[in-house]
């Protein structure tokens, strides 16, 4: 009779085994189908193969950030894998092996032990993180796993109540992972997260590479950017379906702390709420149980896959307040991709609509207008220069260095900071000339506002004058500059040695050719990492070995290097200047307090311009270029 | 009051300072005003059939390849009536034979090159035997006619009623949100009118024989340097502060101007 009922209950397990595995195979279908209603991208079998490697080092590398979380998930995750796989052989092809069941019971405990710290965390769970369904979790997970346990016990105490009471924790766990992931829930990040690693729209990130330059649209193929959820590449669709919740975006987000309505985490679940339906039912975003975006009420956002995003999916002012500053990006565990998606729907507004908000219209008018930011004369970019003997680029007269100043030569503050830099290339005898009234602007701030069209330009014409000039190498002070130069003009056929000036110094220090005194500044000192040199182009070393080599000591701040807090200056955000309850500025120059700086290092104009805007008393603001200068041997002339 | 047909004039523009060719933004302005007039009408009455739709006409007068009337496209025309003429020709007559049969003429209030004399509508109405309403900010359909709100000095406004057919010039401060898009640019058409039978005459005064030259130095305003740094600037313009100067109430003309005198010469803004 015990033997039967044993044979029995062990059947029942292989069917419930069959019957998740079914559910999940329909449910995986579904979620493909929704996937593939994105457009095509570049799609290879063979990536599948590539998973393994990427979860274990690349997206590791991001979780492990979080010791506590990583090893829970390690534990949970490593132990439900490891439970499938024996339960598919010892179950699905009716084994009933006593060993495999031995194996069977140490998977779980590991899995329940996973469950129980995350249970443990969840008790006091910090805010970034999504409750709802995520909460659910720990409680399904651990009924699973607890389900198994009972069931993989060497001893016989399958009597009816308890075996009825393992099976339906059993059902209740198989609920989730089969039938969740298919009905999008939280278990979805799973297959989607494996998946995504395969097919992410950045392979070069997987090379060890950054890959931070945005990707061209086809105007001539009457590429618009995005403005419903089908828009988007499939693969993109697959990212965001990816999305744990974590929220470590949201953390990390300057206009979400802010309080600008953004919140990185709630855009992408709400493009999830777009991409999973149909044009029928107007799904809300109701039963999302995150922070909202700040000012905005939860639960009356709908959208699904055919129709526009803005304005009842997600407000147009949410994408005008992301300043591209790609902290998200750097914490997100998932690797997704928050700018492109915010950058693809800018591009629509603005392509199709213009609707760019605040001085965002008058300031492409005058990109397109003058080739500069602020509508100037192009011919007035560097009489900040008039006074210094630096030479100006002719066709026909090679030089090893151009200078490429920015719209930064603009401002009076900023130009002190680029005297300096002459000074510096001046007394380290370079080869360099400044570009004179042949510079455009590079077209960054059309670009990040969704005018592809203006930047596609400027960009076109840039090259074209390069192309004419003969020069080794470009130099900048401007990250942003740097960045369309180096990272984003190659797409369009212009590959140029681009450096930024700290990389330069650096160098030049190193090497000797600049000689500097230790400086006389005594004031406590920190850096700002600008977003576009350190996230953009991962420069974090050279602006801290040149302070050092003066024999600066750098206090650092709590968000510094790689992980950088923004000034708030990047992505035209300045320009829509969408209102929030403080300025990002002043979030920043917060950070410099609380440790005390008096003085903070920079080296952007946009990072000089925002930190410097901080009303009431502040640290001062000074590039490196400037605290080199200072350090220069007074009793070296430089060589005229 | 039925209108029918609207029509807006728009020059080639050309920014004061690259001498890029644009669109001049006040003409912008009119065609702004001339399509949301469209769009209004034609939403009140939606089943009207399409010869029954009011509709608006964009017209330039000039080079059909000046690159400024993209900037037209992308700020909403679908398409752009050229009337090819070169710069001698006189615009006023070319644009009376096109424009008879039209209800409402909206125009800015002075091109930014050429002759530059904002005398265009003046010309055309008369010629047209128009009524001709200037420094219009907005205008509206009502059942007595065609409702203008007029600028005047000094933030003062005048609502005027005027019978159609009439020309009427926008100005400069017009509340109109103008938005420029890539993709109107490129579905937009610009197409040479050919209903154009008129031979265009020469200009008599012809403004390509007028001598140019540059303006002459503008007087300059005497002020007190500031010897603040932007940080203060800055503070002085977020917080409010007292920002100097004294008022002098007593004493007789001559001390008054002595505090005057004093305070030019301590800032050296005279030398003598
Ligand atoms: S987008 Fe990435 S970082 Fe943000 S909540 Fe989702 S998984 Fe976490
Ligand atoms: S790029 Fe920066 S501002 Fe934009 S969503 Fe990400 S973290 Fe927020």
């Amino acid at each position: 009779m015990q033997m039967l009922n044993y044979t029995g209950f062990n059947y029942s397990v292989t069917a419930l085994f069959w019957l998740a595995s079914a559910a999940l195979t329909i449910g995986l279908w579904r979620r493909t189908q929704l996937w593939r209603a994105g457009q095509p991208a570049a799609f290879l079998w063979l990536n599948l193969l590539a998973i393994p490697k990427r979860y274990f080092v690349d997206l590791h590398h991001v979780v492990s950030r979080e010791p506590y979380i990583a090893r829970t998930h390690v534990a949970t995750a490593g132990g439900a894998v490891a439970t499938l796989a024996l339960v598919a052989v010892n179950y699905g092809l009716m084994m009933y092996s006593a060993a495999l069941n031995w194996a069977i019971l140490s998977a779980t405990t590991i899995m329940l032990g996973g469950v129980f710290f995350i249970w443990l965390r969840r008790r006091n769970a910090p805010a970034r993180l999504s409750r709802g369904a995520w909460s659910r979790l720990p409680y399904t997970l651990a009924a699973f796993a607890i389900g198994l346990l009972i069931i993989s016990l060497p001893v016989p105490i399958i009597s009816g109540s308890v075996a009825l009471l393992a099976l339906l924790l059993l059902l209740a766990g198989s609920a989730e992972l089969a039938l969740g992931i298919g009905l999008g829930g939280p278990m979805k990040h799973a297959i989607a997260g494996l998946l995504h690693l395969a097919f992410h729209p950045r392979q070069e990130r997987f090379s060890g590479k950054l890959s931070t330059a945005l990707k061209p649209l086809m105007l001539e193929n009457g590429q618009y950017g995005v403005s419903k959820p089908s828009d988007f590449k499939w693969n993109q669709l697959l990212g965001f379906d990816a999305c744990v919740q974590c929220g470590k975006c949201e953390a990390a987000c300057p206009a979400f702390a802010a309080g600008q309505p953004l919140n990185p985490k709630k855009l992408i679940q709400d493009l999830v709420i777009g991409l999973s339906n149909d044009e029928k039912s107007g799904a809300t975003d109701a039963s999302f149980a995150g922070s909202p975006y700040p000012g905005v009420a939860v639960g009356d956002h709908s959208g699904s896959i055919h129709a526009p995003i803005i304005p009842l999916l997600i407000p147009a002012e949410t994408l005008w307040s992301c300043t591209t500053c790609r902290a998200c990006v750097q914490e997100c565990p998932m690797l997704i991709e928050h700018v492109d998606a915010i950058v693809d729907m800018r591009r629509n507004l603005t392509l199709t609509q213009g609707s760019a908000p605040g001085k965002a219209p008058q300031t492409l008018e005058n990109l397109r207008e003058t080739s500069t930011v602020g509508g100037y004369d192009r011919n007035a970019r560097y009489h900040w220069a008039v006074d210094l003997d630096v030479k100006t680029i002719q066709k026909n007269s090679p030089v090893d260095i151009l200078l490429v100043a920015g719209e930064g030569a603009f401002d009076m503050r900023y130009q002190r900071s680029l005297r300096a830099l002459v000074k510096l290339l001046k007394a380290a005898n370079l080869d360099f000339a400044i570009m004179g009234a042949l510079e455009r602007d590079t077209g960054d701030t059309a670009r990040r506002l969704g005018d592809e069209a203006t930047f596609q330009m400027l960009a076109k014409q840039n090259i074209e004058t390069f192309n004419s000039l003969t020069f080794k190498r470009i130099v900048t002070a401007d990250p942003h500059v740097m960045h369309s130069l180096k990272n984003e003009y190659p797409a369009f056929g212009g590959h140029y040695q681009v450096l930024h000036h700290t990389t330069l110094l650096a160098e030049l220090v190193s090497s000797g050719q600049l000689k500097l005194e230790k400086s006389t500044e005594t004031r406590k000192l920190t850096y700002h990492d600008p977003c576009y040199l350190g996230r953009y182009n991962g420069e974090t070393e050279a602006p801290r070995t040149l302070l050092k080599s003066i024999g600066l000591q750098i206090n650092e701040m709590e968000r510094s290097g790689l992980r950088g807090r923004c000034c708030g200056g990047g992505g035209g955000a300045p320009l829509t200047d969408i209102p929030g309850k403080q300025r990002i500025p002043d979030i920043r120059i917060q950070d410099a307090r609380s440790i005390d700086a008096e003085l903070v290092a920079v080296a952007c104009p946009q990072c000089t311009s925002m930190l410097e805007g901080v009303v009431g008393k502040r640290p001062d603001v000074l590039d490196i270029a400037e605290l080199l200068a200072s350090a220069l041997d007074q009793n070296v002339e430089p060589a005229r | 009051m039925i209108i029918k047909k609207i029509a807006a004039l728009v020059s080639a523009g050309r920014h004061p300072v690259s001498g890029e060719a644009r669109h001049c933004r006040n003409d912008s302005l009119a065609m702004g005003i001339g399509l949301a007039l469209t769009k209004k009408i034609n939403a009140i009455s939606p089943n009207a059939g399409s010869t029954n739709k009011t509709s608006l006409r964009v017209m330039h007068a000039g080079n059909p390849d000046n690159a400024a009337l993209k900037d037209y496209l992308a700020l909403g025309a679908k398409n752009i009536d050229v009337i090819a003429l070169t710069a001698e020709c006189n615009i006023i007559d070319s644009l009376a034979n096109e424009l008879t049969n039209t209800d409402l003429i909206l125009t800015g209030s002075r091109a930014e090159n050429g002759q530059d004399s904002g005398l265009v509508p003046y010309l055309l109405a008369e010629k047209l035997s128009f009524s001709l309403v200037a420094n219009a900010l907005e205008v509206e359909l009502t059942p007595e006619g065609l409702e203008v709100l007029q600028f005047l000095p000094k933030g003062k406004r005048r609502s005027v009623i005027v019978q159609l057919p009439a020309v009427v010039v926008i100005h400069p401060l017009a509340p109109v949100e103008l938005r420029h898009a890539y993709a109107q640019q490129v579905t937009g058409n610009i197409s040479q009118h050919p209903s154009l039978r008129f031979t265009p005459v020469m200009d008599q005064d012809n403004g390509l024989q007028w001598q140019k030259q540059s303006i002459l130095r503008k007087p300059i305003k005497l002020k007190a340097r500031e010897n603040k740094s932007g940080h203060a600037r800055m503070l002085s313009a977020t917080v409010s502060e007292n920002k100097g100067g004294a008022v002098v109430i007593d004493g007789n003309s001559v001390e008054k101007a002595q505090v005057i005198l004093r305070y030019l010469r301590e800032h050296r803004l005279i030398n003598f």
